[in-house]
């Protein structure tokens, strides 16, 4: 799978989990991500370290339970299976996908 | 807004049940049926509805006691019941226990359908009061941020 076509999925996923909260939170997250923590809404997939650090300013403790949301429409998008844990490290699980799909050619793209 | 509204009819007649899905599937929406008190908390445990229309009288268990178990777990689903015997006890009662409105059968269909909008109006309106609510809070959590990055940059 080629590297652009991994980022347009994440960055879908991302969008989805964000959407979960409503409409208007997301475009206020991505308006914020770009005027206060200089992160694009296109560069995200790139800079997830910053952009995980920044909902996790925004949202504390509720942060990791929108990575987790995004993390699982991730994998969903992507075909892989995604076990039942309590606490998803979205970085971790992207990187976990990534090798995945690099190593054992396993996506089915839905 | 109808196609994507889906709508949990609990009721053990199963005629009742076939002529209220032939109605509201008729108007678009998108509807479930089930017969016992059991199983609409386990379909509304595993899936969104935002409309239940809950029969007073359940086999295994009074539709206000139902109520009472699913308050909790689905706080966003509209609960509408659905009786035959209508008293002021029974409607205070089912109020008290969480029901959004009340159907009196026989049923007068556009009664039906009125108090099914009604409630996905003021479902939406809700929602969209929560969701405001969201990105205010992100707006003021942000401009705190700022600040204290300011106030940071100063003390440098």
């Amino acid at each position: 799978m080629p590297q652009d076509h991994f980022t347009k999925v994440l960055l879908a996923a991302i969008e989805e989990g964000l959407s979960s909260l409503g409409d208007s939170p997301r475009d206020a997250i991505f308006y914020h991500l770009e005027a206060s923590f200089q992160l694009k809404k296109e560069d995200i997939p790139l800079n997830l370290t910053d952009f995980k650090q920044a909902l996790m300013r925004i949202f504390g403790p509720g942060a990791p339970y929108i990575e987790k949301i995004i993390t699982k429409s991730f994998y969903e998008k992507l075909g892989l299976n995604l076990e039942d844990v309590q606490d998803v490290d979205l970085v971790v699980y992207v990187d976990n996908a990534k090798r995945r799909i690099v190593h054992a050619g396993e996506v089915k793209m839905k | 807004m109808s196609r994507n509204t889906r709508i949990l009819v609990v009721d053990d007649d199963e005629n009742i049940r076939k002529v209220v899905i032939a109605i509201l599937e008729d108007e678009g929406y998108t509807v479930e049926s089930v017969g016992t008190a059991k199983e609409a908390i386990e379909k509304s445990k595993r899936k969104f509805y935002n409309i239940a229309l809950i029969d007073i009288r359940l086999p295994d268990m009074e539709g206000i006691e139902l109520l009472t178990k699913i308050r909790d777990t689905t706080p966003r689903m509209r609960k509408v019941i659905v009786t035959g015997y209508p008293t002021l006890q029974n409607a205070v009662e089912a109020v008290n226990k969480g029901a959004d409105a009340y159907i009196v059968k026989p049923f007068d269909v556009k009664k039906v359908l009125k108090t099914i909008e009604d409630q996905l109006n003021k479902q939406q309106a809700e929602k969209q009061y929560s969701q405001d609510r969201v990105a205010e809070f992100i707006q003021a959590r942000v401009k705190e941020l700022d600040m204290e990055k300011e106030v940071t940059q100063k003390g440098k």
